[in-house]
C-alpha cells in the first residue's frame, strides 16, 4: 500500500539533496515535492519504508500529517 | 377590545448589570411573567369556507352577547384604537376572527356555534435577539479587548496571509479589497465552500459589518488567500508546507493558519513543519497557528498543543472567552521544546461566513489565531523595516498579562499598538 510521507535529511547531508533524493528515487520513492532545506515530500509502499530509513543520510521518515480546521 | 398582554423584551446589554448566572436565574424566574408567549386572545379559524364566519355573526350577537366589528369597518387599514368595545373582530377575506379575552365556558360556547372551527391563542410577537444584540455596538468583544478598535493601525501596505480552505471570493465585504489567492488544493479553487477560512479571513483582514460593527483587525492590509485545506476541512501536511512558502516568497509579512493535527503528549515537533518555519521566517514572515481544542478542562483534560503550531518559530495562540479565562478546548504547553505564544479571543466570535448567510459566531483557537494575525500586520504598519523577531517581541511585551499559567497563555491577552 503506497503511503505519503515527509521525509527529513540531516542538516549535514542537505548540501546533498539532490543526489539523495535520486537514490531515494530508485528505492520506491515517488517524490512530490523537494524544498531546498532538507524536506522531502512524496509516496513510497509502506513495506520499503524500513529500506528508506537505513541511509544515515535520512534524519526522519513520518506519513504525512492531515492537518484540519480548527 | 381588552388590549393583549404583552412582554418586555430584555435586551443582552442587560447581561452587563450582573453576572450571566443571575441572569439566567431571574431570566428563568421570570419568563412567564415577563415574556409570555400568548396574549389571552384567540383567533377562531374556520375550518370550512371563508364565508363562514361572517354568516355565523348574528349567532355569536344573540347567543353570546357579542358585539362584532368586521374587516369590512374599516376604510383603509384595520386599527386596534378604532375597535371600541367589539367582542370579536372578524377578518371577512381570510375566515378568521379575533375573540377577545374569554372565560372557559365561553370559549366552548364560541366553539359550538361554528362547527369544525377552532380556537387558537393569539401570540405575543418579540423583536428577535439577535436584531437587539447587534444595535450600537461599535465592535466585537474580541477587538474591543484587543484594543484594535482604537489603535491607530489598520495593517495598510502590509501583506497578510491566511491558509486555509480559502475564501468566498463573492462576499461583500472583501469586494472591494486587494486580495491575491492561490489554491494548494488538487481540483479546488480558492473559493471556499466550507466556511472556516471565510471566517478566519474576516478576523484577521475584514472590516464592518452590515450594521457598522467592526469585526475585523487589519482592515487595509493586502490579503493572501491559501487554500491548502479542501472544502471538507483537512488537507495535506505538504499543501500547508507549500502555502507557507508561497507566503513568505510573495512578500507576507504574516501567515496566518488555524488549522493542525492532534499531537500525542511526550512528542516532539515535527521537524518538516519546524524546517518550513524556519525558512518563512528568514525571509521575513511570522507563521502564527492555532494551538488547537483537544482539550476539555471542564472534566480536567488538557492536551499539548497540536503540530505546526507546536515548533519554534511558530507562534502558538490559545483561545480566551469573553471573561478573560482560558476557553475549556483550549490547548497547553506540556510537551517538551514547546511553548505558548499569545492568547487572543476565541470563543463566540463574529465573523465573515459565504453568502447568503454572510455571518457567523464561532468559537475555536481558529478564531483567536486571526487576532493575532492582524495584530501582527498593524505592528508591521507600525515598524515596517523591523525583523519578524524584533516584531515578536514588540507583541509580547504589549500583551495584557493575565493571572493564568504561561503554559496556557502565554505571554497574556494580545493588544494592538
Amino acid at each position: 500500500m503506497m503511503i505519503n510521507v515527509i521525509i527529513t535529511i540531516a542538516e549535514k547531508y542537505i548540501h546533498q539533496l539532490h543526489g539523495i533524493t535520486s537514490l531515494l528515487k530508485k528505492e520506491g520513492l515517488q517524490v512530490s515535492t523537494v524544498y531546498e532545506f532538507g524536506v522531502i515530500a512524496g509516496q513510497v509502499e509502506q513495506s520499503e519504508l524500513e529500506t528508506l530509513k537505513r541511509h544515515e543520510e535520512v534524519f526522519s521518515i513520518a506519513e504525512e500529517k492531515i492537518p484540519r480546521a480548527l | 377590545m381588552k388590549p393583549p398582554i404583552l412582554g418586555t423584551h430584555i435586551f443582552s446589554d442587560r447581561l452587563t448589570t450582573g453576572s450571566f448566572s443571575t441572569f439566567v436565574t431571574e431570566q428563568k424566574a421570570n419568563e412567564s411573567r415577563i415574556q409570555p408567549k400568548y396574549t389571552g386572545r384567540y383567533f377562531l379559524v374556520s375550518k370550512n369556507q371563508v364565508a363562514d364566519l361572517n354568516a355565523q355573526r348574528k349567532l355569536f350577537e344573540s347567543s353570546l352577547g357579542f358585539k362584532i366589528a368586521t374587516s369590512s369597518d374599516f376604510k383603509e387599514m384595520i386599527n386596534e384604537a378604532d375597535l371600541g368595545n367589539a367582542d370579536m373582530l372578524i377578518y371577512e377575506e381570510l375566515g378568521i376572527a379575533l375573540v377577545d379575552a374569554i372565560d372557559e365556558e365561553k370559549m366552548a360556547m364560541v366553539e359550538s356555534v361554528e362547527a369544525g372551527a377552532i380556537l387558537i391563542p393569539e401570540k405575543v410577537v418579540y423583536v428577535p435577539d439577535d436584531l437587539t444584540y447587534r444595535v450600537n455596538i461599535p465592535a466585537t468583544w474580541g477587538i474591543q479587548k484587543t484594543g484594535v478598535y482604537k489603535s491607530a493601525f489598520s495593517g495598510k501596505n502590509v501583506k497578510v496571509a491566511i491558509l486555509d480552505t480559502g475564501l468566498d471570493l463573492h462576499h461583500p465585504d472583501f469586494t472591494t479589497r486587494k486580495v491575491v489567492s492561490q489554491s494548494f488544493v488538487p481540483n479546488e479553487s480558492v473559493h471556499d465552500l466550507n466556511g472556516h477560512g471565510t471566517h478566519c479571513v474576516g478576523t484577521a483582514c475584514g472590516d464592518k459589518n452590515m450594521a457598522g460593527e467592526r469585526y475585523g483587525v487589519a482592515h487595509e492590509a493586502d490579503i493572501y488567500v491559501g487554500k491548502v485545506l479542501a472544502n471538507k476541512g483537512s488537507g495535506a501536511q505538504s499543501w500547508v508546507m507549500n502555502g507557507m512558502l508561497w507566503a513568505a516568497s510573495n512578500g507576507c509579512k504574516v501567515v496566518s493558519m488555524s488549522l493542525g493535527s492532534p499531537v500525542n503528549p511526550g512528542e516532539t515537533p515535527d521537524i518538516a513543519y519546524e524546517r518550513t518555519a524556519a525558512n518563512v521566517f528568514a525571509k521575513g514572515c511570522i507563521p502564527v497557528a492555532a494551538a488547537g481544542n483537544d482539550s476539555n478542562r471542564s472534566n480536567g483534560a488538557v492536551m499539548p498543543i497540536g503540530s505546526p503550531a507546536d515548533g519554534g518559530f511558530v507562534l502558538a495562540v490559545a483561545a480566551l472567552a469573553s471573561n478573560l479565562s482560558v476557553a475549556n478546548f483550549s490547548n497547553q504547553a506540556v510537551n517538551p521544546k514547546t511553548t505558548m505564544g499569545i492568547a487572543a479571543p476565541g470563543v463566540d466570535i463574529h465573523s465573515s461566513w459565504p453568502m447568503p448567510k454572510r455571518y457567523r459566531t464561532l468559537s475555536g483557537t481558529s478564531m483567536a489565531t486571526p487576532h493575532v494575525a492582524g495584530i501582527l500586520a498593524l505592528l508591521w504598519e507600525q515598524f515596517p523595516n523591523s525583523t519578524p523577531a524584533a516584531i515578536c517581541h514588540r507583541m509580547r511585551n504589549l500583551a495584557q498579562p493575565l493571572p493564568l499559567l504561561p503554559e496556557d497563555v502565554g505571554a497574556g491577552l494580545a493588544q494592538a499598538p
